[in-house]
């Protein structure tokens, strides 16, 4: 009977390891840094693109701070401000000092209307300490095909006014500025600030 | 007969009073906000949860807000990393249920704002409904939803 006992909890106990490991495989780790990024994104990243004052942005220039890019246009009424609200609030869990090392890059898919003063506003609006960039469409486009992402202009039903649809990731480059994670639209701020301190 | 005749006349303005009661309580509108912009930008969302507690089904069918050149209603699809836009003609709301107009979803979008809003200030926007009801509703302008500080908005 003792034996029996002592049968069944350790067939529970095994149970309990293989649950464990096997659920390990399908909840969504908070680190979402593979290999695939580096191989996919990193190989032809060497782009230009001006900053809202005039100025030529390269990537270079930001080695030793953690850089979160991404792709959008002002005129977004959710995508977009989602995205900046939601890094202010990973930022807000950070430290001061941690914050410093981190910057974001805007670039805009919409050289038609993000004009560099419009483009500046609405970058500091959201205080994550954010870079805005255009430049013209080739030289965007050259930059989207770079970090394998998508936008589309959709032209609108009624009016001038058309939307763009665009990738929503959100790409972390280490200081040394490899892609080393993507943050996806659902992730939470908490799960974007464990990535950005893992890389600090 | 005339008391007859002065009691279907008050049972006739009883049901039309009725009528008028059902109608006007039919939708109600709640937490609506718009999201804050920078001074400088142009174009915004409003978002709220649209209550139809009649009997029937209402349509919303536009909108309109005095500070905006142009408002339309749209959906949003994600489709693998991309977010996805477009304009709908009408929104149905089955009787006794509700629409949510919320991020990642349904929205109203202000185009071409004739002047800056400021965040905490309150804008009015009428809904037009395919019976002809029009219902003014009061939208704070917030930076983001009151799911704050959460991370799905």
């Amino acid at each position: 009977m003792k034996r029996n006992l002592l049968i069944k909890s350790t067939l529970v106990g095994i149970g309990l390891c293989v649950l464990v490991i096997v659920g390990s495989f399908f909840t969504d780790p908070p680190k979402r840094v593979t290999t695939k990024p580096e191989k996919l994104y990193n190989p032809s990243r060497n782009f230009t693109l001006n900053e809202t004052t005039g100025k030529s942005f390269h990537l270079k220039d930001l080695r030793g701070e953690i850089v979160l890019l991404f792709f959008g246009y002002t005129s977004c009424p959710d995508a977009c401000p989602s995205t900046l609200a939601k890094l202010q609030r990973s930022l807000n869990l950070l430290t001061s000092e941690q914050i410093e090392q981190v910057r974001t890059v805007f670039i805009s898919v919409d050289p038609e209307r993000d004009n560099p003063r419009l483009l500046k506003d609405y970058v500091d609006y959201f205080g994550v300490n954010a870079i805005g960039l255009t430049g013209t469409k080739t030289e965007i486009d050259k930059v989207v095909e770079a970090y394998q992402a998508h936008y589309l202009k959709i032209p609108g039903d009624t009016g001038n006014w058309y939307s763009i649809n665009h990738t929503t990731t959100v790409f972390l480059h280490d200081k040394q500025g490899k892609v080393r994670y993507l943050f996806l639209y659902d992730d939470t701020p908490e799960q974007l600030a464990e990535a950005i301190r893992k890389y600090l | 007969m005339k008391v007859l005749y002065r009691c279907f006349c008050f049972f006739v303005v009883i049901c039309l009073m009725f009528i008028a009661t059902a109608q006007a309580q039919g939708i109600l509108v709640n937490d609506a906000w718009i999201r804050g912009i920078p001074p400088s930008a142009r174009t915004t969302a409003a978002f709220m949860t649209i209550q139809n507690t009649g009997p029937d089904e209402m349509v919303l069918k536009s909108a309109a807000c005095e500070i905006a050149e142009s408002v339309q209603i749209h959906t949003m699809e994600q489709v693998g990393e991309i977010m996805k836009m477009k304009e709908i003609s009408e929104l149905r709301i089955p009787a006794n249920e509700q629409a949510a107009l919320a991020p990642k979803g349904y929205h109203i979008m202000l185009i071409g704002l004739l002047r800056a809003i400021a965040e905490g200030e309150t804008i009015t926007l009428s809904l037009i409904f395919a019976d002809g009801t029009i219902v003014s509703v009061d939208a704070v302008v917030r930076k983001w939803g009151s799911m704050a500080p959460m991370g799905h908005q």
